[in-house]
Formats: C-alpha cells, sequence, structure tokens
C-alpha cells in the first residue's frame, strides 16, 4: 500500500532520456522523438522503470481530482461582479452627463456655484429616490417559472439558459421517469416530461454537449436519465463525447456505464479503447476494461483486430495489475486470442 | 444566431464546435458593442474555471473572490482591444492567469506575515483533500489514511515551487491543457512550458522524497 501512493519513489531515467520520459507519459510527444523513446524503452529496464513511476504519479494526481467550486461562492462571485458593472456603468453614464453640462474647468473656476449645485442635486435625488423606488418595486412582482411541454425552447434561449437542477420520479411500470429540469433564461423555466420527449432529450444532450456551463451534479444527472435512451445514435454520441471530454471523472464514469448497456458499434468500442488507454484516471480506466470485458463476453469484440492490438498492449505493459488481468481475459475471449 | 436551429447546435463533433466558436463571436462582437447580456453570457461561460482555477492556486476563498472580480472587470475595460486573434476562452485565461500569477507572487512575498486561513474555509487543503478521499476510499481506511496523507504532501510540495511552476503544473495536471496551449495563454513557447513543468515535476517529486 505504501508502495502504490509513494510517488516520490526515486527511479531515475537514463540523463537525456528523463524529460522525455515525462512528456511521454503525458502524451506529449510525437513524431520522431517518440519513436526513438519508444525504441529505447525497448532495451533500458531503467527508463521502463521511469516510465512507471511517471505513470503512477499521474494516477495519483489525477486521483486527487479538483472538485468544482461551490455554487453559493460562484453565485456570490457574479452578484458582486455584477454590482460592480452596474456600479460602472452608472458611474461612467452620470459623468458624461456631468462632464457635458457642467466642464471640469467651470467648476474649478466657479466654487461656490458648485457647492451650490451638488446641494441641489443632492436635495432633489433624497427627495425623489424613495417614491422612485417604490413605484419600481409596486411594477414588478415576482413572476412564477413558466412550465414548459410540448412547446420549443429556441437556440438563444438554450443558449443563454443556466440548468439549476435535474429532478425526476421513477414509475411503478417499465415506463420512462418523469423529468424535471429547471432553468433559468431571463426568467425560470421548468422543462417537463420523459426522455423520450424531444424537448427534455434536447435539454439534456445540451448539457453534455456543453459540460463546461454546467456543474458536475446536472451532468451527471443527465447521463443517468439519457441511460434509457443509450442507443439512440444522439445520445451514444454525446455519452462517447462525455467519457472523452468531460473534465469530471464521476461524469466520464457513468458515461461509459451507460455505454456498456448499448449496442456495440465502432464508435462505442472505439471510445472505450481510447478511455482504457489515455484517461488520466484510473478509476476511469477500470470501468473501461470492465465495459470492454462485458462487450468481449458478449462476443462484440470477435471481429475487431484493433481492440485485440490494444488489449494485448495492456495486458503487457499497463501499470495497474487488474488492468492487466480483466485484459488478459477479454483476449482469451477472442478468436484470436484462443490460438 | 437566433434563426440558427436547435439541431444545429446540439450536434456533436467538429460542426458543432464550428457553429459554437461562431456564436462566441457573435456574442463577442455584441459585447464590444456594450450590450452588457451578451458579456454577461460570455463571463457565464468561463468564469466557473476561472474560479476553480483561482481556488486551486490560491487555497481561500477570499482570494479566489478577488481574482474573479479582477479577470472579469479587465476582460470588460479591455474587450474592445480583444482581436480575434486567439480563443475568447484563451484571451480569458491568459487575464486569468496573468491575474493569478500577481496574487501568488504577492502571497509569497508577504507569507510570514498573513495569519493561516481557517481550516473550514472553502478551498483550504485539509478539507479539499479530505472531501476528495472519502469518496474514494471509505471502504478501506488504511487507503484512506496514506491518501489524505499523501494529499496533504502533495499540497504542502506543491507550495514550493515558483508561482510559474506552480501555474504551469496546475494547467497541465489539473485542467488538463496541452502544452502548447498553456504557452499561448502564458504568452511563452511550449518549449518554455516543457522547462517549467519538468523543473516543477523534479522539485514535486523531490519534496515528496524529502518528507518521507
Amino acid at each position: 500500500m505504501q508502495q502504490e501512493f509513494n510517488p516520490g519513489s526515486s527511479a531515475r531515467a537514463c540523463p537525456e532520456f528523463e524529460s522525455q520520459i515525462m512528456l511521454f507519459a503525458l502524451d506529449e510527444m510525437e513524431g520522431v522523438e517518440r519513436d526513438s523513446l519508444e525504441e529505447h524503452l525497448d532495451s533500458c529496464s531503467r527508463c521502463v522503470a521511469a516510465l512507471a513511476a511517471e505513470r503512477r504519479m499521474l494516477e495519483i494526481l489525477a486521483s486527487q481530482q479538483r472538485p468544482d467550486p461551490s455554487a453559493a461562492l460562484l453565485s456570490s462571485c457574479r452578484n458582486r461582479f455584477e454590482d460592480s458593472l452596474d456600479e460602472m456603468d452608472h458611474r461612467s453614464i452620470f459623468a458624461r452627463w456631468a462632464e457635458s453640462i457642467f466642464p471640469a474647468h467651470w467648476l474649478a473656476l466657479h466654487p461656490a456655484a458648485s457647492v451650490a449645485m451638488l446641494l441641489l442635486i443632492g436635495f432633489s435625488v433624497g427627495t425623489l429616490a424613495p417614491w422612485r423606488s417604490q413605484v419600481g418595486t409596486s411594477s414588478s412582482p415576482s413572476r412564477p417559472p413558466a412550465t414548459l411541454g410540448s412547446m420549443t425552447m429556441d437556440n438563444q434561449e438554450l443558449q443563454t439558459a443556466a440548468v439549476s437542477g435535474i429532478n425526476w420520479t421513477p414509475t411503478n411500470d417499465n415506463r420512462p421517469p418523469r423529468v424535471e429540469v429547471q432553468m433559468t433564461t431571463e426568467k425560470p423555466v421548468i422543462v417537463q416530461g420523459t426522455v423520450d420527449d424531444k424537448e427534455v432529450k434536447q435539454v439534456l444532450l445540451y448539457v453534455l454537449h456543453n459540460n463546461r456551463r454546467f456543474g458536475p451534479d446536472v451532468r451527471i444527472n443527465a447521463v443517468e436519465l439519457l441511460r434509457t435512451r443509450a442507443n439512440d445514435p444522439d445520445v451514444q454520441q454525446a455519452l462517447c463525447q462525455a467519457v472523452r471530454g468531460d473534465r469530471n471523472a464521476a461524469v466520464r464514469l457513468k458515461a461509459l456505464e451507460a455505454l456498456t448497456d448499448t449496442q456495440p458499434n465502432q464508435q462505442v468500442v472505439q471510445t472505450m479503447l481510447d478511455a482504457l488507454v489515455k484517461d488520466a484516471n484510473i478509476g476511469v480506466r477500470v470501468e473501461a476494461i470492465n465495459s470492454l470485458r462485458a462487450f468481449s463476453a458478449r462476443g462484440a469484440l470477435l471481429s475487431d483486430p484493433q481492440a485485440f492490438t490494444v488489449l494485448r498492449d495492456r495486458m503487457r505493459t499497463d501499470p495497474n495489475n487488474y488492468i492487466r488481468l480483466q485484459s488478459a481475459a477479454a483476449i482469451q475471449q477472442t478468436p484470436a486470442g484462443r490460438k | 444566431m437566433n434563426s440558427m436551429g436547435i439541431s444545429a447546435a446540439l450536434e456533436g463533433g467538429a460542426g458543432y464546435r464550428a457553429v459554437q466558436k461562431a456564436d462566441e463571436q457573435v456574442l463577442v462582437r455584441q459585447a464590444q458593442a456594450g450590450n452588457r447580456p451578451a458579456f454577461e453570457e460570455l463571463v457565464r461561460r468561463y468564469d466557473r474555471d476561472v474560479l476553480r482555477l483561482a481556488l486551486n492556486l490560491l487555497r481561500g476563498s477570499e482570494d479566489a473572490r478577488d481574482i474573479y472580480q479582477e479577470v472579469f472587470l479587465r476582460a470588460y475595460r479591455n474587450l474592445s482591444r480583444f482581436r480575434f486573434e486567439c480563443s475568447f476562452y484563451t484571451w480569458i485565461y491568459r487575464i486569468a492567469t496573468n491575474v493569478c500569477l500577481d496574487h501568488l507572487r504577492r502571497k509569497n512575498t508577504r507569507r510570514e506575515e498573513q495569519a493561516p486561513e481557517s481550516a473550514d474555509a472553502e478551498g483550504a487543503a485539509p478539507d479539499f483533500f479530505d472531501q476528495q478521499m472519502e469518496h474514494r476510499s471509505a471502504a478501506n481506511p488504511e487507503r484512506h489514511f496514506f491518501g489524505q496523507e499523501l494529499g496533504r504532501q502533495i499540497t504542502a510540495a506543491l507550495g514550493q515551487l515558483s508561482p510559474r511552476e506552480r501555474m504551469v503544473f496546475e494547467l497541465k495536471h489539473y485542467e488538463g491543457l496541452k502544452l502548447r496551449v498553456i504557452g499561448d495563454m502564458l504568452g511563452t513557447s511550449e518549449e518554455t512550458v516543457k522547462n517549467s513543468l519538468f523543473r516543477a515535476t523534479r522539485k514535486l517529486r523531490a519534496s515528496l522524497d524529502g518528507m518521507r
């Protein structure tokens, strides 16, 4: 256990390859340099050990992924920033207005008149502002959120919308759960229905395609709900994109789980293979090999030479023991592996 | 943009990215023309990332709040200078990395004067790693213990890096950016970024070796 958590273990590479090994482990190397390092790795056990240590460190760093800032902190930053913008806008309007009426040099040359004018402005604002604010308050009653059932949202609305939460109620029979997506556009909107409804599906897909705009909890819920439609090509593509590009390991893991239930095709298998090889998070890589094992057991990898090559490579070189074993087991289920 | 069909916007892949890029350009032009909602929409697209970066680098929610404010106010004031030579994302991140580096440098010089932040403050190191390891290793107390200890050691070791090394390390390992992109953001070459990352990694290893 101690060894597993020891990223500083000092396996030293050959000095001339030390920085290259770091880049290789980070997948930041290509072309001739990469080829020459791979050739060197074939014959140098020191550098192989250094590469394994580098990968171990990356796994550990990945296992300590940073959480997104809390909604409360984000919201307080946004509010404070919007207040500053209001202040800036207000100040610039007032400055322009004042400058157009009383240029700065006029105020400097007429101090008594300036004081009198400021008093007059202060008195006027003090008298009129409370009345104005009352009028403003009474004319803007709070509006309840609009509910969208069969209506469609246009693109502009979706682009500017924030999803504040996704709730769903499971049904007793086999029908899909009832979904409620709470959105904030210019006014609060709730999209209701099941994932079979076009509107609900579009919003959920939008959340996955625009993962940078939504919190991980919202994205995980979107994956969970879309799972029931994982054989739909649009959904499958969004799930593959989530596996490849979502910055949160839990979302990637959940999307992999969802893809395991699908009818295997080349896109899905390739996504799993890429996750197995490239994902920085060990949990995601383990889920990827489990999914590939499941596919293999269903005979889905029988005629895929690319899968065979990747699994053989993992079986031989993966730093994780479990992945090596599972890769070997998956290979055993292919015709090439049985030979 | 209003006339663009929703299905086009929801497509994945290169086509989708092109739509998104075009949409962003429209928003930037609207914001440059003084349309505040357009600017606020741009802020909402990237503010979570900026805040996360600030929180992880500065390790205190008060500092992170100040950075958020400074980054987006700078962006607002200098929006007219944005010439579409890079993506808006890169431009905002360039401002964010500059502001964070300034804060890190100032923080390094006044470290002795500053009282330590409460362990309960958001983004403070113990909470952060506790929370992370809690999820992963609740079923295994031994693993949990080593995970916590390691988290503390890594945090301490990262504190030994120079502001620039710390920034490169954070952008690479925790934000997952390519070295070329990091170079663009920091206004330096990919080679310089590689060197900084290599130095940072060596220092980190050395610190962790020393702590064992």
